[in-house]
């Protein structure tokens, strides 16, 4: 099959996948008893009569589902994913798509290149050292950052670097906005200042997760013929590493990083709590403490969405760089 | 005058595993002339496979020269460093690999894969240099019998013979003096080999190339060979030019490995199987390795290890107290 | 190499019964493990644990659950090795009992991913076409669902409790195994001896279960124990923000009164160190153990 016919057919693989989330979003939340907004009332126990108001304007949940269906459709189209619960009067596209989502997408995007270049490196180097006091000592380690919990290390670098050494901040993502700030530099060197605590946090954990994986693919590729005769051919070991072998490792290494463009917009729910980082991980645990359906749905369709559009982009990718896989 | 090319001497090359040491070779000599092939032939695992990395220096990490000497072109492999040895690998000797099928990249095209060796061993990565290189790979590509066209291609757009002719060209792109070629037909249908064999003596004897050429398959060393090497159990028994190997064979493996070949053209006989098994080379019998398997093993094959020594010529060398004495 | 067949004495060579096949096998691979240190330190850590979970009754000095009005949030002293925390209850009792959590949620929702995953993997793998595209379609959207945030709202939706967390955290932590089984099987699926029972007419559900599932149940079980370090992480995690088990003791929610209490602030290092180390210990204990079984029994690993 050509490239693309390829990629014709993943495109409709990805928008049937698109459109089965759509639905799985809108039975997902309407799976409880009754009326999502009663639930709403029963949990946070707060009377807000306005809360069946909105719904029954704008979903239409006194209609029976399949109009319902017809009108979350239709809305979502619009681009209108609906009120906010918790922050009414906010819409929840304001509440997703604002400082919250750069926040985040700073956030994970910094620590995400980080922890895969890092990854790269050190599986690379490992798996050229297999069995060796280099590549057992890196194993056990990340083995460690594998098991530690990042929030509990997150923990732990607030109460070292912050609590015994001042050498960040406590928590908190500054505003542009906050008067404070004399100008934009001024606001950016202190943003950075602040993304130091939660960046190594996460660097840690991606890379504790990430290192086997990079070392697996790189073993599996020293036993290929091609490393052999690429390194009877007098190559420079640092090319036989880093173009012939990482050429190879790189393809599977790309569906990691797909897997972490979702990462991207979910934020890390966990880190963002300890570091109170106000980004969409943040949002999404206020979303879930305070039952507040409308955003849960929007976020997860936000997800959802960035899921399937970059594991497409990652599909594509693997097909360009791997001229065997064009099937 | 013969010209030495290789001269390999007391070569010993040992496995060391956990719990014991594989004597893979074992006191190895050898010579090949310029310009000349020798065939190396054995049973699989006899040490032909690590003989042939011994002398690149590319063993597994389990695998230790332990003794010997490599000159080639006078100069002592062994004695190089890491960094020499590097530099000396495809401009003084290439290398076709069993499973040839796999030895190109598969996300690289082909013409890069050749170009780029050409690239490093001119140490300079200027422009004339990548021009010039990739005006070689189109010639390479040329002698080899391939459109030049299709230096570009991926190695997956190729056939298993043009594969292998690629191979070729690949191993002859820094004019080496020697190449190494471990099993290069084996995988390919008897008329791919038929050309491959034609083409490796046309370039040959236009570049004046060494070939050492390792099979397990008689028939191909009588076709393609002007000396023969028979190695048994990571020992050289018997050395020496084609036809006297092959018509005047004095040790008895050597014979019981032709007579152990089927011939198209000879009389119909029955062929005749070697009997046992090759020994464990972690655990080697005392004397003769062979002597559990030989007819004509006596007291001394048991307790004695054969000198390697010349036999009918100077060029003739046999491992064997009983050499040339009849098999019954 | 391996010698399949043992003489017998008779001078014939025949195969050996099936469970001295598994035993020759056991001891050969017992031998391979134990020879791993990292194996060893793995199993010694979750003995560790288990021993505490399963003696936490006598182990803990006191019920996690007694306040003790005299001595709240007390600093580490004799009668209370870990201090107490604000209702004055002791955190070394709750630190004892909370092995048994993390360890009964970790090794359930393991076992749920773990069915789950084979019987996704062995069908899309075996029956391969429309059935395997469909079921790794699925798979790969799971694959890139983040897992927290699902979890949260699942939790959120259904509410909490021991039942509920072990079914989502198990729900949603499959896919790995299943892509493993599924490329697993189709390698073993294109072997002689399938082809062979297929020759003589076995059915597929034989196949499967006579020849597939012993051969890729070694990486199935390596890879499920690494399925019980994600739950062990997965249920810390969700306890912490408030969403585990009401009523019982679990690392992360030490951790998460740790949290309410401003422990860090606070430099009460007894509050939180120790439970976050013992998730950490008790994850590696679990993830030692699967690296070891991995560079054993995964066949690719073993060529070298």
């Amino acid at each position: 099959m050509s490239l693309k016919g390829y990629i014709s057919r993943r495109a409709f693989d990805s928008g049937f996948l698109l459109i089965l989330t759509v639905i799985f979003n809108f039975v997902l939340f309407r799976v409880m008893p009754g009326n999502p907004a009663l639930a709403v009332l029963g949990r946070t126990g707060q009377v807000r009569p306005e809360f069946r108001q909105v719904l029954q304007e704008r979903y239409g949940t006194n209609l029976p589902i399949f109009d319902q269906f017809i009108i979350y459709i239709q809305r979502l189209l619009e681009g209108d994913l609906g009120v906010s619960f918790y922050y009414y009067p906010t819409e929840v596209s304001e509440l997703i798509f604002g400082h919250r989502l750069l926040n985040t997408i700073l956030l994970m995007g910094i620590s995400i290149l980080l922890s895969f270049i890092l990854a790269i490196i050190f599986g690379t180097i490992a798996a050229s050292k297999f069995k060796s006091k280099t590549d057992l000592v890196s194993i056990f380690v990340t083995l460690t950052s594998y098991s530690t919990p990042v929030f509990w290390l997150g923990m732990l670098i607030i109460f070292y670097f912050f609590g015994q050494f001042h050498l960040i901040p406590l928590s908190g993502s500054p505003r542009i906005e906050d008067p404070k700030y004399a100008d934009i530099f001024a606001w950016a060197i202190d943003y950075c200042y602040h993304l130091i605590g939660p960046v190594t946090t996460l660097t840690i954990s991606f890379v504790g997760a990430w290192f086997l994986i990079a070392r697996d693919q790189m073993l599996g590729i020293f036993l290929e013929d091609y490393i052999t005769t690429a390194r009877a051919k007098g190559l420079k070991e640092r090319r036989v590493l880093f173009t012939h072998a990482r050429k190879n490792a790189m393809l599977p290494m790309i569906s990691v990083l797909a897997m972490a463009m979702t990462y991207l917009v979910s934020g890390a729910t966990l880190t963002e709590t300890v570091f109170s980082w106000d980004g969409l991980g943040l949002l999404t645990f206020d979303a879930v403490t305070y039952s507040d359906y409308p955003l849960l749905q929007g976020l997860f369709l936000l997800v959802a969405a960035v899921a399937i559009v970059s594991s497409f982009i990652a599909d594509i990718i693997y097909a360009y760089l791997d001229p065997r896989i064009r099937y | 005058m013969i010209m030495v090319l290789l001269e390999v001497k007391n070569l010993s090359t040992h496995f060391f595993l956990k719990e014991s040491r594989v004597r893979a070779v074992d006191d190895v000599c050898f010579t090949i002339a310029q310009g000349k092939t020798l065939g190396v032939a054995g049973e699989s695992g006899c040490g032909k496979t690590t003989t042939a990395l011994s002398i690149m220096r590319m063993l597994p990490p389990a695998g230790k020269i332990v003794n010997g000497e490599i000159f080639l072109d006078g100069v002592d492999l062994l004695k190089k460093s890491k960094e020499e040895m590097r530099q000396a690998k495809w401009k003084e000797l290439s290398y076709v690999f069993q499973y040839a099928m796999n030895a190109f990249n598969p996300v690289m095209t082909v013409g890069e894969q050749i170009a780029e060796v050409i690239i490093e061993k001119e140490n300079s990565k200027s422009k004339s240099v990548k021009k010039e290189a990739w005006k070689k790979v189109k010639e390479s590509f040329e002698i080899v019998g391939l459109d030049p066209d299709r230096i570009k291609n991926y190695p997956h757009e190729f056939s298993g013979g043009m594969k292998q002719r690629a191979i070729i060209a690949m191993a002859m792109a820094c004019d080496p003096k020697l190449l190494i070629a471990d099993e290069p037909v084996t995988a390919l249908d008897v008329i791919v080999e038929k050309k491959i064999l034609k083409l490796l003596k046309e370039i040959q004897s236009n570049y004046n190339l060494g070939i050492m050429f390792i099979t397990h398959d008689l028939s191909v060393i009588a076709e393609s060979c002007d000396d023969v090497a028979i190695m048994y159990a990571g020992k050289m028994v018997e050395v020496g030019d084609a036809s006297t190997v092959f018509h005047k064979g004095a040790h008895p493996y050597t014979r019981m490995l032709i007579r152990s070949f089927p011939s198209i053209l000879g009389e119909c006989k029955r062929i005749e199987p070697i009997s046992g098994i090759p020994p464990d080379l972690a655990n080697p019998p005392p004397g003769c390795r062979f002597h559990p398997r030989c007819p004509l093993a006596s007291k001394e094959c048991r307790e004695d290890i054969p000198p390697f020594e010349s036999f009918s010529s100077s060029r003739h060398h046999v491992a064997c107290f009983h050499a040339g004495e009849t098999i019954l | 190499m391996t010698i399949s067949t043992v003489n017998n004495g008779s001078g014939k060579y025949s195969t050996p019964s099936i469970f001295k096949r598994y035993k020759i096998r056991f001891t050969r691979f017992w031998h391979l493990y134990t020879d791993s240190p990292f194996g060893m330190i793995g199993m010694f850590l979750v003995l560790l644990f288990v021993t505490m979970g399963v003696f936490a009754p006598i182990l803990a000095p006191y019920d996690p659950n007694k306040t003790m009005v005299g001595e709240r949030s007390d600093n580490p002293s004799a009668s209370h090795p870990l201090g107490t925390d604000r209702l004055g209850r002791d955190i070394f009792s709750q630190m004892i009992y909370g092995a048994q959590i993390s360890l009964l949620i970790g090794l359930s929702a393991a076992f749920i991913s773990l069915f789950i995953g084979t019987l996704f993997g062995l069908i899309s793998g075996y029956y391969g076409g429309w059935i395997d595209i469909i079921l790794m379609r699925i798979t790969d959207f799971f694959i890139q669902l983040p897992a927290l945030p699902l979890m949260l709202v699942v939790v959120s939706l259904f509410g909490g409790g021991m039942e509920n967390l072990i079914l989502i955290i198990g729900l949603l932590g499959w896919t790995g195994t299943a892509r493993i089984v599924r490329s697993e099987t189709l390698s073993i699926k294109q072997r002689a001896f399938v082809e062979a029972s297929k020759s003589v007419g076995a059915g597929n559900r034989h196949i499967i279960s006579s020849h597939i599932l012993p051969n890729v149940f070694p990486l199935i079980f390596a890879n499920a124990i690494l399925g019980v370090v994600n739950s062990i992480i997965a249920e810390a995690g969700l306890s912490f923000l408030g969403f585990g088990v009401v009523g019982s003791w679990s690392w992360g929610r030490v951790l998460y009164e740790a949290g309410r209490e401003n422990a860090i602030l606070l430099g009460a290092w007894w509050h939180f160190i120790p439970p976050g180390i013992s998730i950490m210990l008790l994850a590696l204990g679990f993830s030692l153990i699967s690296f070891s079984l991995n560079e054993v029994l995964n066949p690719r690993l073993r060529e070298r």
